[in-house]
């Protein structure tokens, strides 16, 4: 009964993280954050309710040949779901930084893995993240920062 | 209401959704997602009815490959439709006669779940659901409806597809050797993911083949999560790759040897002194295990030959981009 009403709670955690996962998917302003939301449902929110679920066959009061059929059933989609969801996120997130959603002048996906920060680099993620605005490489934009700096110091 | 009903209407609810959707989009590739997920809910209505190996197929295929096989078409065509203001009279009438036929046909289905329902009544489904395990000593009978009772409809089907190979591959052309790679580098953690996923599919399917006896399966479903591993390592690497592990030379013979084998299994019943497809004659001491053996046999034919149409049509589409460029 106590199993039961633990991997009732876990099971409402799940379809809680799968809703917030949801609101995340609706909301969030641009295509890479909206992944992140997306993989939340598949990831955590998947794989809290199939904890949840093997947490209340223990608790069922069937024959425990029964419910190790059914664990292990229950284990195996969640061995599946953890390899497959986030590489469908991966996959998602590559290809659609390749059709050019990463901003304009992205460089291209073989060199981002050489930029210490990954795709987002050195440039301010929150302007990334509201689209459209252009990149610049890391040592470019120090260049341009300082030129704008010294205009300014000019201009006062 | 109980709640199997309610769920039932909240699945037919979405599925009206879902289809009102596709039916207004312009973005085709958005049109050929929501037709997956259209066959998904139509794949847990069939659970929900009870209808264990329909669903199977209906996820297999309609859910899983021919939403791969339509995304390989906008691969090569546009993904918008073309906009077109145009009122056609004449095409609008007809659809509308059409659904209009329709739903005045379904007055006359029974009412869901309805006792007095034609099908409860008649002594042939009693017949079946009671004669099939005496007959055959297969549990699933569905699979002893499909390959043994209605064993000529099941050839006629797959001979459909066939057919719809034998088409696709008069309007595509042959598979050059040479071809085009869907992405410009392979990813090392979407190869690495595949990699690890394609054996157990590849052992699924096994267990769905030969499993069909005793539990939902059979070869449609089997041939097409075989079709659908080796289409995972093609989009997970290359084309080439897959090729290098069923060419597609080979997979193209394929396509009729497994209807072959089925005809030929109807043939072998009439060398042994039955009927066509009367699997009994193949063991007359014991007819059960002559069912058996054939219903085996057959889905084997069905199995290899969906696999292998499956298969030769993603190649078709896969390599068709490269001469388009």
């Amino acid at each position: 009964m106590i199993l039961q009403i633990v991997g009732a709670v876990v099971l409402l955690m799940g379809t809680f993280v799968c809703m917030f996962g949801a609101i995340g998917l609706l909301r969030l302003p641009n295509f890479f954050a909206r992944t992140h939301g997306a993989s939340i449902t598949d990831t955590l929110g998947a794989l809290l309710c199939v904890l949840g679920m093997v947490i209340f066959t223990f608790g069922m009061d069937a024959s425990l040949k029964f419910n190790l059929l059914v664990v292990v059933k229950l284990v195996s989609i969640g061995v599946f779901l953890l390899v497959t969801s986030p590489i469908a996120g991966h996959a998602l997130t590559r290809s659609a930084y390749r059709k050019g959603l990463g901003g304009k002048g992205a460089p291209p996906l073989d060199d981002v893995a050489d930029l210490p920060f990954g795709i987002h680099g050195v440039a301010d993620q929150r302007e990334l993240l509201e689209g459209g605005v252009e990149w610049i490489p890391s040592d470019e934009r120090e260049e341009t920062e300082q030129s704008t700096t010294d205009k300014q110091g000019g201009q006062s | 209401m109980t709640f199997v009903s309610t769920i039932t209407l909240v699945f037919f609810f979405l599925l009206v959704v879902v289809a009102v959707a596709i039916g207004r989009l312009r973005s085709l590739f958005a049109a050929v997602m929501l037709s997956g997920i259209f066959s998904l809910l139509s794949a847990s209505l069939f659970v929900l009815m009870d209808a264990v190996d329909v669903a199977f197929t209906e996820a297999a295929v309609g859910a899983g490959i021919s939403t791969v096989l339509m995304l390989m078409v906008l691969h090569l065509t546009a993904d918008k439709e073309t906009h077109n203001n145009q009122v056609a009279v004449f095409p609008l009438l007809i659809s509308v006669i059409c659904g209009g036929v329709l739903l005045y046909a379904t007055q006359d289905m029974p009412h869901f779940g309805d006792p007095n329902a034609y099908i409860h009544q008649s002594l042939t489904a009693d017949h079946y659901l009671n004669q099939s395990y005496d007959d055959s000593h297969i549990p699933n009978i569905v699979t002893t409806v499909l390959a043994s009772y209605r064993g000529y409809d099941t050839l006629g089907e797959t001979t459909v597809v066939l057919t719809a190979a034998v088409a696709v591959m008069m309007l595509l052309g042959r598979p050059k050797d040479e071809e085009r790679e869907l992405a410009e580098s392979p990813d090392p953690i979407i190869e690495v993911g595949a990699k690890m996923l394609i054996p157990y599919i590849l052992l699924f399917a096994l267990y769905v083949q030969f499993h069909g006896d005793f539990g939902p399966g059979g070869g449609f479903q089997a041939g097409v999560m075989f079709a659908a591993a080796y289409i995972l390592h093609a989009l997970a690497g290359t084309v080439r790759s897959a090729q290098n592990a069923a060419s597609a030379d080979v997979v193209e013979k394929l396509i009729p040897l497994g209807v072959l084998l089925y005809a030929a299994v109807g043939v072998w019943c009439l060398f042994k002194g039955g009927n066509f497809l009367e699997y009994n004659a193949l063991d007359p001491e014991h007819p059960a295990h002559g069912q058996h053996l054939g219903i085996l046999l057959v889905e084997l034919g069905v199995g290899v030959t969906v696999f292998s149409a499956m298969l030769m049509i993603f190649y078709k589409f896969a390599l068709r981009g490269k001469e388009a460029e």
